[in-house]
């Protein structure tokens, strides 16, 4: 079990971060956690910290594709 | 990506305008047309791929598509129906300029959102900028920068004057005023010397001060602080719930309107009249498009709670929870803790019968000693104590200045087979008797802080009932009650008989905040409606069970807490009623009035959307 917080730039509607948060929390053994007042994203994981980012920075991408998420 | 949208936005307004001009002066369709089809592609080209990307994923119902539908409904009605000029007694291309106005509105709206949006982030992320990022440690007798993280305890970091503690110690060498506001809210900077425990996050505001690190950088007070609050947003409240349920229906029930008032009133008409009313009734279905985003609220109540969350931590008060503030705003009952919390949990002298010499002797005599009444004497004094005993707890036998001194209780004295008169206090009493000849007594007490006399007086003022409840005995209690003012006391409870308490107030009605020091109040934190620890982040089960923490002793906070709370529930539904009424009134004028433009629509929606957001900045500041 892995927990790392993460920067959101560029996700400024809240209604896609809403949908970011839920697509992400779909992928399996993964928790995220969206502040979207702060632009941090939780991600805990069983699976590799790494594969997990990736996955979720491809969700990401396909929402919005200007923003980016990088290590806090 | 903002300036994309700001580019597209000039570029679109560099077409519009000649276009608008064109349109009035000349009325040449070509002309126009070719303007505005530009305009409106530099204004709408980005939308447009949004919204095609999520439709090819499934998602009909989004922002951009509907403002996209809004705006070539408006110019394809330009373009079938030749009489709309007519019909609606406007220009020739008047839908056709809605249309574009629609997409440059909403590019501009969008644009100022993120500014806005932004900025709240910003002014959020400073309140909590109470994160040191590098600390100067000594390894070796030299000074090394490093990242917090990588300090061990029982290193010595250097913090110099203007720089942020690094992390929680003692102060080993050197002095300094700290400044606490970061993390109590108090301005008053606190001196710190030799010996002074200092709390990362806090500011050294003079001096050089030697600290050695007695936590981890994990466990630091301002690491700590910093995750509870940015826990906190993870804890929905009511309202928040309720605007993502709102917002699901919202959105698809605003477009099942518009189909309906583009197709049925239309219908009705050329049925029963032959008359063709379609476009006037489609362009108000597209104004009801315009309108069915709920952004104000779904990106305003949010930013609302947590600027609330941020804005509390700036008065020195942590809430656990977006969930917590609504029972803080509404608690009619405040129950509070005796000692350590309206009382500095400390014995002081409280009263001094005896006379100057005989003080002076006991005060030296006394600070032989360390347990918690004989720090009550930590005093100044020219007399020297050459030899002293603790007997069982009761009273000393001490030698001062070659005179036997006996100071005790009164078990204690009449054991010495001294006389004395009863002093009849509720109070600790020090009889003290100097080579066997009673000689007066001293009393001490747990002082009450001045802060709490001050915070009961406010709390009363504004219309809370205030209850203490202590394991201390009837004449302390009643004497702290006095002293203090609180409506009601019950003592000689037990951790478990003040949560029994809480509970029989609560089914009285009553919605209780308890305020206590932590100190083995963790099953009354729990029961309590909102349970306030007192005195910062110090235990972790009082911090589990709290709702809201104070990071000082000062229980005028809670009064301060409690009117924030209320502030940031106000803006809250004033951002949910307001947003709502103001779409429901675009909807009923533009089903209303035929007349009303589409650009009208659109303003109102972003604008409300903006104001909601400007609005939430209200619960950042004091």
């Amino acid at each position: 079990m892995t927990t790392k917080t993460y920067k959101v730039d560029g996700l400024d509607c809240a209604h896609c971060a809403g949908k970011f948060e839920t697509e992400a929390n779909k992928l399996e053994g993964v928790e995220c956690k969206l502040n979207f007042a702060l632009g941090t994203m939780k991600i805990t994981t069983e699976r590799d910290i790494a594969e997990t980012e990736k996955a979720v920075v491809r969700i990401l991408k396909r929402i919005e594709p200007d923003a980016r998420m990088s290590a806090k | 990506m903002k300036d994309k949208r700001l580019i597209s936005v000039i570029v679109s307004l560099i077409f519009f305008i000649p276009g608008v001009a064109i349109e009035k002066a000349t009325g040449i369709f070509a002309a126009y047309f070719t303007l505005y089809a530009l305009a409106w592609t530099a204004a709408a080209w980005s939308v447009a791929l949004k919204a095609a990307r999520n439709i090819s994923r499934g998602i009909i119902f989004d922002e951009n598509f509907l403002m996209l539908i809004a705006s070539v409904g408006a110019f394809v009605l330009n373009l079938v129906f030749k009489d709309f000029a007519e019909l609606n007694s406007r220009g020739g291309g008047e839908a056709m300029m809605d249309g574009v106005l629609v997409m440059i509105l909403y590019q501009v709206g969008e644009y100022f959102q993120a500014l806005a949006v932004r900025r709240s982030r910003k002014n959020i992320r400073s309140l909590l900028s109470l994160r040191p990022d590098s600390a100067t440690v000594l390894r070796g007798g030299k000074e090394v920068t490093v990242s917090p993280e990588d300090v061990e305890t029982g290193e010595t970091v250097i913090v110099r004057a203007g720089e942020r503690i690094p992390l929680d110690g003692k102060v080993t060498d050197g002095a300094s005023y700290i400044d606490t506001s970061a993390i109590t809210g108090e301005s008053v900077p606190v001196y710190a010397g030799q010996g002074s425990e200092v709390k990362s996050g806090c500011i050294a505001s003079d001096g050089l001060i030697q600290i050695e690190v007695t936590k981890k950088f994990e466990e630091s007070t301002a690491c700590r602080m910093l995750a509870l609050v940015e826990d906190a947003a993870e804890k929905k409240s009511a309202q928040e719930t309720f605007i993502s349920k709102f917002a699901k229906i919202y959105t698809p029930i605003v477009c099942a309107a518009a189909v309906a008032i583009a197709v049925i009133p239309s219908l009705i008409i050329q049925l029963a009249y032959g008359v063709n009313a379609w476009n006037d009734w489609i362009y108000t279905a597209l104004s009801l498009l315009v309108v069915s985003c709920p952004c104000a609220l779904v990106i305003s109540v949010p930013l609302t709670f947590f600027g609330g969350i941020g804005g509390a931590s700036k008065l020195g008060i942590l809430i656990k929870g977006a969930n917590c503030f609504s029972a803080f705003a509404s608690a009619d009952t405040v129950a509070v803790d005796k000692t350590g919390t309206l009382t500095e949990g400390r014995f002081a002298i409280k009263e001094n019968r005896t006379d100057e010499e005989t003080f002076g002797m006991l005060v030296a005599c006394e600070n032989k000693f360390n347990h918690p009444i004989a720090r009550a004497f930590d005093l100044p004094t020219p007399y020297v104590c050459t030899s002293a005993e603790d007997v069982a707890g009761h009273g000393i036998r001490a030698v001062c200045d070659g005179k036997k001194v006996v100071a005790g209780n009164s078990t204690f004295l009449r054991g010495c087979g001294i006389k004395f008169e009863d002093a009849h206090s509720p109070f600790t009493v020090i009889y003290i008797a100097v080579n066997g000849e009673y000689k007066g007594y001293v009393t001490v007490a747990d002082k009450v802080r001045p802060s709490s006399v001050r915070a009961i007086k406010a709390l009363r003022a504004d219309g809370e009932k205030t209850v203490m409840l202590t394991c201390d005995k009837k004449e302390v209690a009643l004497a702290v009650a006095k002293e203090t003012g609180v409506d009601e006391t019950r003592f000689g409870l037990l951790p478990e008989d003040k949560a029994e308490e809480v509970r029989k107030l609560q089914r009285n009605g009553h919605k209780v905040i308890f305020c206590g020091d932590g100190i083995n109040d963790a099953p009354v934190l729990a029961t309590a409606d909102i349970g306030c620890a007192m005195g910062g982040i110090g235990s972790d089960a009082a911090i589990e069970a709290a709702d809201v923490v104070i990071m000082n002793d000062d229980l005028t906070k809670v009064l301060k807490g409690k009117k924030h709370a209320r502030k940031v529930i106000s803006v809250a539904m004033q951002n949910i009623v307001g947003s709502i009424i103001i779409k429901v009134a675009i909807m009923a004028l533009a089903i209303a009035l035929p007349a009303f433009p589409l650009w009208l629509a659109i303003i109102g929606d972003v604008g409300v959307c903006l104001a909601a957001i400007a609005n939430s900045f209200r619960v950042l500041t004091r």
